[in-house]
């Protein structure tokens, strides 16, 4: 039963510049020197932090992304991906976090995708028998004839997993297959995966949630910063150990504290719906106060950020900023009037990845340090170097691409494009997420540094110990309302917030 | 050793430089009577006025979008300005000015259509495009208008040494935008939306603006390029310019290391674009290349040209 079937050996894998070409010289690998392996029947988890290098590993060995040094056995036998392809006629399934299904088709299509049956027409009836069976086989109850739209987010996993056990797959990598399913969905998840395992079926499970891991784990590999740490026996499972191996630090370090909110309001939202159906948000900003603002993915932050931002519609309620009713909102008022947003997609929306670091930096101001509209390189300069400075941008120099940045580094570009258009109001939209440890506590430090010069902070997070341990206050969101303010810190705890988003 | 790296980051930036050293040393070696002022006074000459052109594509092109109804816009402006010196006995001056506020209009209904209607740019300005040749055929009836008032024609014939008026009138519009694109804040919001339209706008960059204002100049310096080219060829004609020309101008743009994709791009880079086609063009007159062969042997070398380009980009 104990059979090795996988061994990746020594792993590195570079950052590289938009060229392709590795950046060697400036210490970024993503990975560094990594082991790990899969025997038959197991189910191995895979844990560390945000940025810890886990979804790079699973890609390499899903053949997405090649590997610059180190070796992969698989089955005895030396292999290396050049494509997603080969990975799987290898047998290794992937069922990412964003499934990629084809939503216009139906289940059956879905699951013959790319190798439909007959010959000058598809064979229509035997796809759909066919589905049927292998749907009620892992105990799935499906119509194979269902578009993959309709289906919810759980059928929608079921019919991916279906796909990767139809291949033939000996391994299956799922990552963080539980973001998004229900308590309910999770049990019947588990249940597949011993399923799959007395099918002979191994699987490689990413999960940051640590009460499933127990229920579900054999045994426990733990990265960090892109480097490997150590393999558990899930049988030596414990909490503070597996906690102290992902940070390499005790946690009360992460966090500091030096700011006092004052009673000034800076900020109020009164009745504002981020859909018509919703019910009506009403929140408010101090000067000097950290906000957070908590939730499942999906409860509508991001949404409720973005309506105050005004870059996406909302319906009915008033804006209140700085005592003043605000009637027209778009970027580039609340820019001259102090209220920015960072984004939660950092790369799409956050910075301008191809542009300088210092392009970057000054893009938020430059009508307000170019206000005849000349640009003079040396501001630029002198503004992007004390940002480098102050926020400890690990580069080359101002002229660095960002996207050749790791994604703290990235981060803090952000933060520096911000804390350069002079901030009143600071909306943070995930600000460590895909960040390492390091990094983030640096990030942390910033945001308090922000709250104690007078900086109304308001922060959404999916991750609980960050917003407790941040925050002043919390509101926590489900289906697109606030269903609680939690105003006293001492009080905040993992579960009260979380019995909130549920 | 960064001398030499300072030289090979100044040619991968600069692509279109050295494209046109390597073919400007090529055919000053290989090609009869190249080397010659006369012929470079000609081939500056010749590249003025697609200069001007070529400047307003790279803008729109920097955007991500495309503007296909230049060269009729310059078919446009020329009868315009013919119809209004000529047939109306309008003023030199105000007919000009007439033709660049038609241009400006013109621009200004494009952008608001990809801006606010969010019709696909090459929908859009295909769709202009056909109606301006409509409209410029309509008020001129189909005919050309000849023998252009004197003063009009000193405007852009008058030389100045070997060099006539036209190229320094292209020079300073070349000064005015490498300024505007390189300069100033609206050329780095420019580019900042051509590379990330999302992050640009939640920056607080003015990007419907911009996406208007980059149609707005294309049009202008359109009809700007129609009414030099009525000045050179002493006639007005509804069917110059044209979608060759609009291709044409695209050809030099890419030549000129802009990207389709958006973001990337340059004054400099225009205009060499335009100056390498028009060197390419001068070598196949003066090697006698039949005429039938010419195009084609000028679609090789553009293909070629820009395949080295990538090559470099990508390494």
């Amino acid at each position: 039963m104990n059979n090795t079937i996988l061994e990746m050996n020594h792993i590195s894998k570079y950052i590289y510049d938009a060229y392709g070409k590795p950046i060697h010289g400036t210490d970024v690998k993503i990975l560094n020197d990594v082991h790990f392996d899969v025997r038959e029947q197991e189910v191995h988890i895979l844990i560390g932090e945000n940025g810890a290098g886990k979804s790079t590993l699973m890609k390499i060995l899903g053949g997405i992304i090649p590997h610059d040094e180190g070796s992969i056995a698989l089955f005895g036998k030396e292999v290396r991906f050049t494509n997603p392809r080969q990975s799987q006629t290898m047998g290794i399934g992937f069922i990412h976090q964003e499934l990629d299904l084809c939503l216009n088709l139906d289940v059956a299509q879905n699951l013959f995708l790319g190798k439909e049956t007959g010959k000058l027409f598809s064979d229509r009836r035997g796809m759909y028998e066919a589905s049927r069976e292998m749907l009620s086989r892992l105990g799935f109850d499906i119509d194979p004839a269902t578009p993959v739209r309709l289906l919810s987010t759980a059928h929608q996993q079921m019919v991916e997993i279906v796909k990767a056990v139809s291949c033939d797959c000996k391994i299956i990598i799922m990552d963080e297959p539980t973001a998004s399913l229900t308590q309910g969905e999770i049990d019947h998840l588990f249940e597949i995966i011993r399923n799959l395992k007395k099918q002979g079926v191994s699987t490689v499970y990413i999960s940051h949630r640590f009460e499933e891991l127990k229920e579900i784990g054999d045994r426990l590999t733990v990265l960090r910063d892109g480097g490997y740490v150590g393999t558990i026996d899930m049988s030596e499972f414990d909490h503070d150990k597996v906690v102290n191996m992902m940070v390499g630090r005790t946690l009360s370090h992460m966090y500091t504290c030096r700011h006092t909110p004052s009673a000034e309001e800076v900020l109020r939202v009164e009745g504002l719906k981020i859909a018509p159906e919703t019910e009506p948000i009403s929140i408010a900003v101090h000067r000097g106060e950290v906000v957070g603002i908590g939730g499942l993915v999906g409860a509508g932050r991001t949404e409720l950020a973005k309506s105050i931002y005004g870059v996406r519609s909302s319906y009915g309620g008033k804006i209140y900023y700085q005592g003043k009713l605000v009637e027209k909102r778009n970027p580039q008022r609340w820019i001259d009037q102090g209220l920015m947003y960072l984004t939660e997609d950092r790369k799409l929306e956050g910075l301008v990845l191809p542009m300088s670091i210092e392009g970057n930096i000054t893009l938020a101001s430059l009508r307000r340090l170019f206000p005849n509209a000349r640009l003079k390189s040396k501001v630029e300069r002198e503004i992007s170097t004390s940002m480098i400075k102050k926020l400890r941008i690990v580069c080359r120099g101002p002229k660095q691409r960002a996207a050749t940045l790791s994604g703290g580094n990235q981060q803090k570009v952000v933060l520096g494009k911000w804390l350069s258009a002079k901030p009143k109001l600071l909306i943070l939209d995930e600000p460590t997420r895909g960040v390492d440890v390091g990094a983030k506590a640096e990030i942390y430090e910033i945001i308090d540094g922000l709250a104690a010069d007078g900086v109304a902070i308001m922060m959404i997070s999916s991750e609980l110990p960050e917003l407790i341990n941040m925050s002043d206050r919390i509101y926590v969101m489900r289906r697109g309302a606030v269903s609680a303010e939690m105003t006293d810190p001492d009080t905040f705890t993992q579960e009260r917030v979380l019995a909130y988003t549920l | 050793m960064p001398k030499t790296r300072k030289w090979t980051e100044f040619f991968s930036k600069n692509g279109s430089v050295a494209v046109i050293l390597l073919l400007v040393i090529f055919s000053s070696l290989f090609v009869n009577h190249f080397f010659a002022l006369n012929n470079f006074a000609l081939i500056l000459k010749q590249a003025a006025i697609p200069s001007i052109a070529c400047i307003g594509m790279t803008l729109v092109l920097m955007t991500g979008g495309i503007d296909l109804s230049l060269g009729y816009m310059i078919g446009l402006s020329s009868i315009s300005v013919g119809l209004l010196v000529k047939t109306y006995g309008v003023s030199i001056p105000l007919s000009m000015l007439i033709t660049l506020v038609l241009g400006a209009l013109v621009g200004l209904f494009n952008g608001f259509c990809v801006q606010k209607i969010k019709v696909p740019a090459f929908i859009t300005t295909l769709g202009t495009g056909f109606i301006l040749l409509g409209v410029a055929q309509i008020i001129s009836n189909g005919a050309s208008i000849n023998h252009l008032p004197e003063a009009f024609l000193a405007i852009g014939k008058t030389k100045i040494g070997l060099l006539n008026t036209t190229v320094f009138i292209s020079l300073g519009f070349c000064l005015v935008f490498y300024y505007v694109l390189h300069l100033s804040t609206f050329g780095r919001s420019l580019s900042a939306f051509g590379l990330s339209e999302p992050a640009s706008r939640l920056s607080g960059c003015p990007t419907a603006r911009i996406n208007i204002t980059v149609y707005v100049i294309s049009s202008v310096l359109a009809s700007v390029a129609g009414i030099l080219l009525s000045m050179d060829v002493n006639c007005a004609q509804p069917t110059m310019g044209g979608g060759d020309y609009t291709f044409q101008v695209i050809t030099a743009a890419v030549l000129g290391g802009v990207s389709l994709y958006g973001g990337i791009g340059s004054v400099p880079g225009a205009v060499f674009g335009v100056i390498s086609l028009k060197v390419i063009n001068n070598c196949i007159n003066l090697l006698n290349v039949p005429y039938y062969w010419g195009s084609a042997v000028l679609g090789i070398i553009i293909l070629l040209a820009i395949i080295f380009q990538n090559a470099k980009g990508r390494k």
